[in-house]
């Protein structure tokens, strides 16, 4: 069957012209009113004839035929592939000849493009075929079948001819980038052992305390078809789940998701182990547990100044749950009115100190009297065995706190940093400026350096009051100490002390005038936000949350690819752990190369404080990046990460799961050298189509006589124009 | 010379130990040319009744202080009081007021002239204005913690009934600024032998114990801030509420 199509070919500036010869066509109309009929038909005619020629006229004679369907062969060419198969010649080879001893075969089925696979797909004739070699680069699967894929015109399926020494990772990428299906045709040894490894385990990098998270494992299996595969989740050595798998054929890919819950503030470790008879795998990776949200008590003896700024800034923190007591009236105070005209609740201590106790993670203590309220001793008790069992507790002397307050030898005491004074008058009135006893305690960290840190605290205005001790205990940091004054152990005396006690932290200030250094924010800007940052420090560093890292490389994966770029995931928190953005950041990055030279790696915000870190140029050997980010001109953290990277391995084994994962993946099939199967899989070809093809064309303007036609209707428009006087 | 100096000398040392308070609250008024202290023991007043009635230990000496004083930043609790206006602030004392307020100072100013709109009226609101332009004063709703904070308080106090509302200005989630126009210091103000020195008008002395409640409600706002608006005090208040509190 034979067909016509017509078609243009200008350019578009001859388009152009067409078009301009049309409109002036258009725009001449008025200038021929008055001329006879004919004439102002020539003279459109020759404006419509030159539109015509300009926009270059083809003729195209279509005729259908039989078309093959496409199929694009992707032979990897990876430096595995040098290596030798069962009959002593390099995989390359094998796949090479493989292929031309069917070319005729797989001719007759497809029109076949060739390709050699590395970081990216190079065209091959099947001359260059028959001598490729494995090179120096690594197969960058996706890139490469994205390259084969993207040929025009397109495949209609792709073969792989490989030892799947690719990553396992990029699968799932490539399959998508084929956009067709891809067939597998695994090169390599012909014997195989049963064989079991751990692929991908799915962890969150940071969890929430107290969340559940799932863990999801993937175990790939060779040879094990209908044998048991224990999967166990251990957590720190100890077993937290298990689960028995069956392979269900040779090669399977065995999943199993746990849901674990964050128990503990911090870095968790764990590991997963499979086994299925002798086969032993596992792998050890760790999740960061972080808390959501600060759950604070905070119960203060009567309204005060530190009370009001505290509390405010306390609940201005989205990130903190405060329940706030304060006591407005003591039972010695007279009630001028009826109780329903107060707004006074009832002191809800037993909901304080027993039921509600252990839902908090700070329980704060603001120069309060226990004495006053006759509360039983078992409270205290219980609230030492909250901060023994990892609850955080502070302690704001006054004039009514520590032993004036009640607490000398209650078995609350026992957890403090310090030993309480022996006589009830402990708290002095009066303006002293604290010293910096240890500068180096996280806590105390307020400047980007120790000389910043100590200028800002001699900024700071004198507080108001201090409390006497007698001793610090061992064990116990003193932060901050009065300049003068001594223990009565004869040591200096604590105005800020911190202790660990059990799981937990306590600590202790001595005095309730820290709104002094809020206040003075007003009159000297450089301590402006002091208080709050002190404050949110104490906080987090008595929640544990201080020691947590801020800015953190993604834990690297058991087997480091060794394409390149090498990319690193490196994620940077604010203070609340929301992701902090480059732009608020100053991030450096160095990287220490085997020779000890050093580089700064290319670096990339993938998202708002997810950062992807590239190493290109890798030699063989130890790998150490080092990122430090600073934010408003403050050291805000640091992170390292080290490890070995190897080239590209010569001696890979041949890796059928993987190559059939990715057939699975792409909609395609797996096949072997060693059985040989190119015949099923050209079956999976389509069949041919019927197509119309271009068999000839005419362009219709190159011809002379389009020319002469014009110049024929011209001179007939000057004739007419002569014969009726129009000249 | 010499005098003056010693004067100056006995008045910084003065300062100086007024400020250590231990933990105290402390009742600091705003000293200025002009009648700054129209009732010069109503804080004395206040003071007891804050005792007596709750939990709040008080420093028995007032502090009186200007603008221009550095004490100024170690008094969160300062009330301005006056009848007519005070000259007009230059822009350090207004841009001290303003680091003041926006540090987390708390300012009570009551107007004492008893007038709807008069001199010390429209000097507050000139100078509240250029202080804190991007705040505005505002008057409270009546469901506001200020009139919880320790007595339920349903009806506005005072010498005068002028206003029908207190005024305020919020700053970062809290109110830095309370204005009161119905002279509640007036309702303080007692003779020498302890009679009250004015009478309140229209209501008598219920009008006046409502101006002491709101007074110590004031005081127990600056020390408590927003708590009596937490989530756990509302049942409560409600049920109050609903027994037919005032």
């Amino acid at each position: 069957m034979t067909g016509w199509r017509l078609a243009f070919e200008a350019a578009p500036w001859e388009a152009g012209l067409a078009l301009a010869a049309l409109a002036a066509a258009f725009a001449t109309r008025r200038w021929m009113e008055g001329l006879p009929r004919g004439v102002r038909a020539l003279r459109m005619a020759a404006w419509a004839l030159l539109a015509l020629l300009l926009a270059k006229p083809v003729a195209h004679r279509l005729e259908e035929r039989s078309a093959l369907p496409r199929l694009a062969v992707l032979v990897d060419a990876s430096p595995s592939m040098a290596a030798p198969d069962d009959e002593g010649r390099p995989r390359a080879a094998r796949a090479a000849a493989w292929l031309l001893s069917r070319r005729a075969a797989l001719e007759a089925r497809a029109e076949v493009s060739l390709y050699a696979g590395a970081a990216g797909a190079r065209r091959l004739t099947w001359d260059e075929l028959a001598v490729l070699e494995a090179g120096r680069v690594a197969l960058d699967l996706p890139v490469a079948l994205a390259d084969a894929a993207a040929a025009a015109p397109a495949p209609d399926r792709v073969w792989l001819v490989s030892d799947g020494s690719f990553e396992e990772s990029s699968l799932q990428e490539a399959a998508a980038r084929a956009r067709v299906p891809v067939d597998t045709v695994a090169v390599g040894p012909r014997a195989e052992r049963p064989g079991l490894a751990l692929g991908r385990v799915e962890s969150p990098d940071f969890v929430f305390l107290h969340g559940r998270f799932p863990l999801v494992a993937r175990v790939e299996t060779r040879l094990l078809e209908g044998k048991p595969v224990r999967l166990r989740l251990l957590r720190g050595g100890a077993e937290e789940a298990s689960v028995v798998l069956q392979a269900s054929g040779p090669y399977d890919v065995l999943t199993a998701t746990f849901s674990v819950t964050a128990s503990q503030l911090g870095r968790q470790e764990f590991t997963v182990a499979a086994e299925a008879g002798s086969l032993r795998a596992s792998r050890s990776f760790a999740v960061e547990a972080i808390r959501q949200k600060y759950r604070i008590m905070y119960l203060a003896g009567r309204p005060s100044v530190e009370y009001a700024h505290l509390r405010h800034q306390l609940k201005a923190d989205p990130n903190h749950e405060l329940v706030s007591f304060v006591i407005l009236r003591n039972p010695e105070n007279i009630s001028p009115v009826p109780d329903n005209e107060l707004s006074l609740i009832p002191f809800p201590a037993t909901e304080i100190f027993v039921t509600n106790l252990f839902q908090f993670d700070l329980f704060i203590l603001e120069n309060f009297a226990y004495w006053r309220f006759s509360l039983p001793a078992a409270y205290l008790e219980n609230l030492r065995r909250f901060v023994a069992q990892g609850g955080a507790l502070l302690l704001i002397g006054g004039s009514n706190a520590l032993s004036k307050g009640g607490y000398k030898g209650t078995p609350l005491e026992e957890a403090l940093p310090v030993t309480l004074a022996d006589t009830p008058d402990e708290f002095v009135p009066g303006l002293f400026a604290p010293k910096v006893a240890a500068p180096e305690h996280p806590l105390l960290s307020m400047g980007s350096g120790p000389e910043e840190a100590a200028a800002l605290w001699k900024a700071l205005p004198p507080l108001d009051g201090f409390t006497r001790f007698n001793a610090v205990r061992p064990g116990a940091s003193v932060l901050l100490s009065h300049s003068a004054e001594r223990t009565a152990a004869g040591g200096p005396l604590p105005v800020v002390a911190v202790r660990e006690y059990g799981k937990g932290k306590v600590m202790v200030v001595g005095t309730d005038s820290s709104w002094r250094w809020k206040l003075a924010g007003g009159k000297d800007w450089r301590i402006a936000g002091f208080y709050a940052r002190f404050w949110s420090r104490a906080v987090q560093y008595l929640t544990g949350s201080l020691e947590l890292k801020k800015v953190a490389f993604s834990p690297l994966p058991d087997r480091l690819g060794s394409r390149e770029p090498l990319t690193l995931t490196l994620r940077v928190f604010d203070e609340h752990f929301r992701p902090l953005s480059g732009r608020d950041l100053d991030l450096r990055l160095a990287w220490e190369r085997p020779d000890g030279s050093r580089r700064a790696p290319a670096v990339v915000e993938r998202e708002a404080g997810e950062f992807v870190v590239e190493l290109t140029g890798l030699d063989e050997g130890r790998q150490k990046v080092t990122a430090t980010a600073r934010r408003a001109g403050q050291p805000w953290g640091t992170d390292a990460v080290e490890f070995r990277w190897e080239p590209p391995r010569a001696d890979a084994p041949l890796d059928r799961a993987r190559l059939k994962a990715l057939a699975e993946a792409s909609g395609g099939s797996s096949a072997d050298v060693h059985r040989d199967a190119a015949d099923a899989l050209a079956r999976a070809l389509p069949a041919p189509r019927r197509e119309k093809a271009v068999s000839s064309r005419r362009a219709a303007w190159t011809s002379s006589v389009w020319a002469w036609l014009l110049a024929g209707v011209l001179l007939s428009e000057w004739l007419l124009r002569r014969r009726g006087g129009f000249l | 010379m010499r005098a003056r100096l010693a004067l100056l000398s006995v008045c910084l040392a003065v300062s100086a130990a007024s400020a250590q308070t231990g933990d105290l609250f402390v009742w600091s008024q705003l000293r200025y040319e002009g009648v700054w202290d129209p009732y010069p023991g109503a804080h004395a007043e206040v003071q007891r009744w804050v005792a007596e009635v709750t939990s709040v230990l008080s420093a028995p000496q007032r502090r009186e202080l200007s603008l221009s004083e550095p004490e100024l930043f170690s008094s969160p609790f300062l009330v301005l009081a006056g009848k007519q206006a005070p000259a007009p602030a230059d822009d350090a004392a207004v841009g001290r007021l303003r680091d003041y307020l926006t540090s987390g100072g708390f300012l009570w100013v009551d107007d004492s002239s008893g007038l709807p709109a008069g001199g010390f009226d429209r000097w507050v609101r000139g100078t509240l204005a250029r202080a804190l332009p991007d705040a505005e004063l505002r008057p409270l709703p009546p469901e506001h913690v200020l009139f919880k904070t320790f007595f339920l308080v349903k009806r506005l106090g005072g010498r005068v009934k002028v206003a029908s509302s207190v005024e305020g200005v919020e700053w970062g989630g809290r109110l830095a600024v309370v204005y009161t126009r119905n002279d509640l210091l007036g309702a303080w103000a007692r003779d020498p032998l302890g009679n009250w020195l004015q009478a309140c008008v229209p209501g008598g002395e219920a009008q006046r114990m409502d101006a002491r409640k709101l007074t110590l409600n004031i005081v127990m706002y600056a020390l408590t801030g927003n708590y009596k608006a937490d989530a756990v005090h509302q049942p409560f208040l409600l049920e109050k509420m609903r027994q037919g509190a005032p």
